[in-house]
């Protein structure tokens, strides 16, 4: 799976599946922090990531 | 992940609830928190013209959006926007925050620190430094955004801010031990006109997830010469103990506003400022600002 990070550069993970949660934690960021798009939706880090898809990562900005 | 309220998608979890809610049942329960925050404080009433300080950033442009889808159907209450355009190389141009405007149908006017007050934020910055300039560009935007205010007729400012940045400034002054702020908070010249936030029960994500389903074009970035470091470390330490404890955002913001004593409404300690005419505390911070940066000290 395709992971595209807040600063917009790309990771790509071997792992076949993995909750969101999981995936989030292990790049160290905190899930309650972000909005996730898989494969173009907005979905809760509670749902699995398979292989093959993409996640977007927003994270945003304070204040303004 | 589906809807504890239907069978469509969940587009989001909260913690906090234990809900996990699809597009339309989150529209639902954000507007309804909304809405409560503005009943409970009686912040919209017949006559009222609401302005929106419009950065463009996602805070603002959600609660453009969300007044307008409340208010447009009535004809006793008027919603516009205003952005100051303070003068940022490369940062938030103001036609940016027209365009929300224009796409959400809401009048837009706009005012620059250039005409105002013939110095940009960049020029600001070169003088006195990052750290300063921020509290600086604070006072003046707000003059600023006051002397718009009155040309307009605005009885109301809204204001994006979220349950996120009223939690982080209650546990600020806590640790900063500052109980005069918690207890009374500041009652400075932009109290002319009443500041409200239909958003100070809603989480910070969950405005950026209003945000992304809604407005187009609202933008990500934060203020380059945004220098707080003492309200980063606290976004920080809160964001990590709510993933654990979810509810105590909610209780930081109950505490402050128990804490806080009733507003007194008298004219009482109100001067202006001899040299502006601005309304103002003891001395017009603005009108200090200004010389400073004139003389260039
Ligand atoms: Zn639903
Ligand atoms: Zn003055």
């Amino acid at each position: 799976m395709q992971v595209i990070l807040p600063d917009r550069s790309v990771r790509t993970l071997s792992r076949t599946s993995a909750p969101i949660e999981e995936i989030l934690l292990e790049l160290g960021i905190n899930p309650t922090t972000v909005i996730v798009v898989k494969n173009g939706k907005v979905v809760p880090e509670d749902v699995t990531a398979k292989k093959g898809d993409e996640l977007r990562i927003l994270r945003f900005s304070h204040g303004g | 992940m589906q809807c504890s309220k239907c069978r469509r998608d969940a587009v989001i979890y909260q913690r906090y609830s234990g809900l996990h809610l699809c597009e339309q049942h989150f529209n639902r329960d954000f507007e309804a928190k909304a809405k409560r925050a503005i009943r409970e404080h009686r912040w919209i009433e017949s006559g009222d013209t609401v302005a929106v300080a419009l950065s463009g950033s996602k805070d603002s442009s959600a609660v453009l959006f969300f007044l307008h889808r409340l208010l447009h159907e009535r004809r006793d209450v008027r919603l516009m926007a205003i952005t100051v355009d303070e003068g940022i190389g490369g940062y938030r141009d103001p036609g940016l925050a027209r365009a929300i405007a224009d796409t959400i149908g809401v009048p837009w006017v706009t005012a620059t620190f250039a005409e105002a007050y013939g110095l940009t934020l960049d020029e600001i910055v070169a003088r006195k430094g990052t750290n300063l300039s921020c509290s600086c560009c604070g006072v003046l935007r707000r003059a600023l955004m006051n002397r718009i205010a009155r040309e307009e007729g605005v009885t109301k400012f809204a204001y994006g801010f979220n349950l996120d940045d009223e939690a982080q400034s209650v546990l600020m002054n806590a640790l900063r031990g500052d109980a005069e702020r918690l207890t009374r908070p500041v009652r400075e010249a932009e109290r002319m006109v009443p500041r409200i936030k239909p958003f100070m029960y809603i989480p910070e994500r969950e405005v950026a997830l209003y945000a992304f389903l809604h407005v187009e074009g609202f933008d990500l970035a934060g203020c380059p010469y945004a220098g707080d470091a003492l309200r980063g470390d606290v976004r920080g330490i809160l964001d990590d103990y709510a993933y654990r404890h979810p509810a105590t955002k909610y209780s930081l913001v109950n505490l402050g506003e128990a804490l806080r004593e009733p507003e007194r409404v008298t004219g009482e300690g109100l001067r202006v400022c001899e040299r502006c005419g601005e309304p103002c505390g003891k001395i017009c911070r603005t009108c200090q600002i200004l010389d400073e940066m004139r003389k260039g000290t």
